[in-house]
């Protein structure tokens, strides 16, 4: 009895040793194509991805060849190709196949008739039958004759293959030049005119920053920072650079003139005092006008205003102004901020005349017959006249909005073209005298036309231009 | 166990080839009549008359060692001569007693022919047997021997004086097998042999026994659970009111499969899977056993009816959106 037990008990450890095996072998071969298909899917879903990202990429790069974009482009892309491959990465590990799932695949593709699936759900199965295992002991067979290529014939799928190639494309498709053609425009020149001002306003805000301020004055030094980080960092355009430095020049001015208003409140208000006051509160309404941050102080002076400088709204404003507490020191760094902005836009303005003047003498523009106008050099001089400070004195028909109709001073039978112009310029604004600008550049265009080969019907406009904008007392 | 199924696949073949001597083409019939036996179901036989519906199940009795009896049914045919009744006979001491005397039911394969001849008590005379294996009369229940296996036949034109079978009927059949025409060169081979002198027949390849263990061995075959869901989704796609159901099934279906469909499905579709050498079930297994399983369990509508759907368009129908959301779902 006892060796027929002991053959017994020695078949049943073989036969266990067997299925051990033989699940081994099944749970390899399908961990094996589960390993491959997830691979499969991490790449393609990344590739796809990627590709998808690099095409919008290379449509944002080619807009930005004739648009100027307000982004920052390089960091853009670059933050669009990681948000894609990061959503790639995380659903192709999100999206993995299970062994089972993977058997099913290989079932399918193969024709295995769902013996593999079959057996790996037996698996796992307490007390199997002798039919189960037989089944797995067949689903062993054909595992151990599965080719995982043949499931999944590709690791790199095509859309990984031609990523490389498409990302270079990308990377190519930066070094295509720009075809800039409409107003947003701004030339290399220009363009580090308006950086250096930035730069040079930061700079000096910086420094503010250190020195102990009235709140007010602190809070436009930080305005001036922002301000000049955003010309020196964002792709502004020239327009938004003059405007955003005009903006400031005009809180500064506002605060100027409160402290003067300050200092010359008194409770003993003499008319000559009461004259000096007046005048300087007309100019602090002006000056506050379409600021909205300060509408308060604003309406406080209108009060005053209206109320005849009494006694009581004098107080009243005074308290008002006395809360800001304004120094010295603080007028003194008004003063510094105002000359800083001023000078940029100087700076901006005489670059942009500059880089006008040599367009004119090279004879690119001489597309735009209509000098007057709408042609490009009266009109870019106007504009940037009138942000810069250096306007004409022009008649404003509507002072009270920022988009002015200037008109140029037509001679008798001369032509007249109204200039639309983006601006908030007052009459008695400008820093330079008309006619001395106007010689300026009547005499440039002069010295243009007889250096440079222009036809004559284009000399004829230049001059008759030159003779419709002529300032009274000019006589030629 | 490896050397039994084996010997199933050889039984299987034997008999299919055996009855093949006598019944030219019907492969398809023919492998569907043994996989309700050996699945331990019932099979309804439609077809026109002369397409040798009645050769064939005779023709299997006699491969198989099996005790057969034929019931013609007729309208006036009674509930009693199907399943037996209690006579008065004459005891050896002088006496007299009710002794029950059994009807054709009390056999191996029944062969009820042209079923729906009968009135529908008759009928459902069939129904305990058929279900329950046994046979209740004057408040006594006899069981019948196994392998117990109805085959009834019914012819889908003269339905003038028949009564189709009620549901709760049809759904006792596992399957219902349609028969066709013989092709052209079947067709030959029949009248080859047939009008000559020499009648072929089949010779007994299974004995009872046999046909017992080979049900046994059906009931062994393993499913994976992937593999039921989806003989489940097609059940459930039969239904009007699932969401799986296809737009055909929802416009022409009244009814659709009971849970015996589901049933007869898996069964059919191991022994498919037995008969093809493999120890488990696979999608292609139920796909074959799907149309005999649920054709007759699809009860159409007015519309349906109207219209003239065949089932099996609508089971054709419900197959292909399983297995197209079977595919979305892997991919």
């Amino acid at each position: 009895m006892a060796p027929i037990e002991n053959r017994t008990r020695m078949t049943r450890i073989n036969l266990v040793k067997d299925m051990a095996e033989i699940e081994t072998s099944i749970a390899d071969a399908t961990a094996k194509l589960a390993r491959r298909i997830n691979i499969h899917n991490v790449l393609r879903l990344v590739s796809l991805l990627m590709l998808w990202g690099a095409g919008a990429s290379m449509a944002l790069i080619l807009v930005s060849k004739f648009v100027m974009l307000p982004i920052p482009l390089a960091l853009t892309v670059f933050s669009v190709l990681v948000i894609c491959l990061t959503v790639g990465v995380v659903r192709g590990m999100l999206a993995r196949v299970s062994p089972l799932e993977a058997a099913m695949m290989a079932d399918a593709q193969v024709g295995l008739k769902e013996r593999l699936s079959s057996a790996v759900e037996l698996m796992g199965e307490e007390g199997k039958s002798e039919m189960a295992e037989l089944q797995l002991e067949d689903a062993a067979d054909h595992a151990r004759s599965l080719d995982p290529k043949s499931v999944c014939p590709r690791v790199f799928p095509v859309t990984a293959k031609v990523l490389p190639l498409s990302l270079l494309f990308l990377i190519a498709f930066f070094y295509v030049p720009t075809f800039y053609g409409g107003p947003g425009e701004v030339p290399a020149v220009v363009r580090q005119a308006i950086e250096q001002a930035g730069a040079d306003m930061e700079l000096m805000a910086r420094e503010m920053d250190r020195s102990p301020l009235a709140e007010e004055v602190a809070d436009l030094a930080s305005e001036m920072e922002a301000a000049g980080r955003e010309l020196k960092d964002e792709p502004v355009t020239k327009k938004e650079a003059l405007r955003n430095l005009s903006n400031l020049a005009r809180k500064m001015e506002a605060l100027k003139i409160i402290g003067e208003v300050s200092e010359e409140l008194d409770s003993d208000m003499t008319p000559e005092k009461k004259r000096i006051l007046n005048e300087l509160l007309e100019k602090l309404v002006d000056s506050l006008r379409d600021l909205p941050d300060m509408a308060e102080i604003s309406q406080k002076v209108v009060k005053a205003q209206q109320a005849d400088l009494s006694v009581e709204a004098l107080k009243e404003l005074f308290d008002a102004l006395e809360q800001m507490e304004m120094g010295v020191s603080d007028m003194k760094a008004l003063q510094q901020m105002s000359e800083q902005v001023a000078k940029g836009k100087r700076d901006i303005g005489r670059v942009t005349l500059a880089a006008a003047d040599s367009s004119e003498s090279t004879g690119e523009q001489e597309e735009s017959s209509g000098l007057m106008g709408g042609g490009a050099p009266g009109e870019d001089t106007a504009e940037v006249a009138e942000e810069t400070g250096y306007a004409p004195r022009v008649p404003i028909p509507i002072g009270q909005r920022d988009d002015l109709e200037l008109e140029g001073q037509a001679s008798e039978g001369g032509r007249s073209v109204p200039v639309e112009s983006e601006l908030d310029m007052k009459k008695g604004e400008s820093v330079a005298p008309y006619e001395e600008i106007y010689v300026k550049y009547r005499d440039a265009a002069d010295d243009a036309i007889s250096r440079t080969n222009i036809p004559w019907v284009y000399r004829e406009h230049v001059k008759n231009y030159f003779d419709a904008i002529r300032p009274e007392s000019e006589t030629r | 166990m490896k050397e039994r199924v084996e010997i199933f696949r050889d039984n299987f073949h034997r008999v299919v080839e055996e009855i093949g001597k006598v019944i030219v083409g019907q492969r398809d019939i023919i492998e569907g009549i043994l996989s309700c036996l050996f699945a331990n179901g019932h099979v309804l036989l439609e077809g026109l008359p002369g397409l040798g519906k009645t050769l064939m199940v005779s023709t299997m009795s006699d491969a198989l060692d099996l005790l057969f009896q034929r019931m013609q049914f007729t309208p006036d045919l009674m509930p009693a001569d199907i399943i037996g009744t209690n006579i008065v006979v004459d005891t050896e001491s002088g006496g007299k007693e009710f002794r029950f005397q059994p009807g054709p039911i009390f056999a191996n394969v029944v062969l009820a022919d042209e079923v729906n001849r009968a009135t529908p008590k008759t009928q459902s005379a069939l129904l305990e047997a058929m279900q329950e294996h046994t046979v209740s009369v004057a408040g006594i229940t006899h069981v019948l021997d196994e392998p117990f296996f109805v085959l009834a036949t019914q012819n889908p034109i003269e339905m003038e004086g028949t009564f189709p079978l009620p549901e709760a009927q049809l759904d006792r059949f596992m399957f219902k097998l349609k028969v066709n025409y013989p092709a052209q060169n079947e067709l030959i081979e029949i009248l080859d042999r047939t009008t000559g002198n020499e009648i072929p027949k089949a010779s007994k390849i299974l004995d009872a026994e046999q046909v017992m263990e080979m049900r046994w061995l059906i009931r062994e075959v393993t499913v994976a659970s992937h593999v039921k869901d989806y003989a489940v989704r097609i059940v459930f796609a039969t239904r009007p009111e699932t969401e799986l159901a296809p737009d055909m099934v929802r416009e022409y279906v009244r009814y659709g499969s009971s849970p015996r469909g589901a049933q007869a499905i898996i069964l059919g579709a191991k022994v498919r899977a037995l008969v093809d050498g493999r120890y488990n079930v696979a999608f292609e297994d139920i796909h074959q056993v799907a149309r005999s399983a649920l054709r007759h369990r699809m009860i159409l509508n007015f519309e349906g009816e109207a219209e003239g759907i065949d089932a099996d368009e609508l089971i054709d129908a419900v197959l292909e959106e399983v297995k197209a959301a079977h595919a979305a779902e892997a991919h």
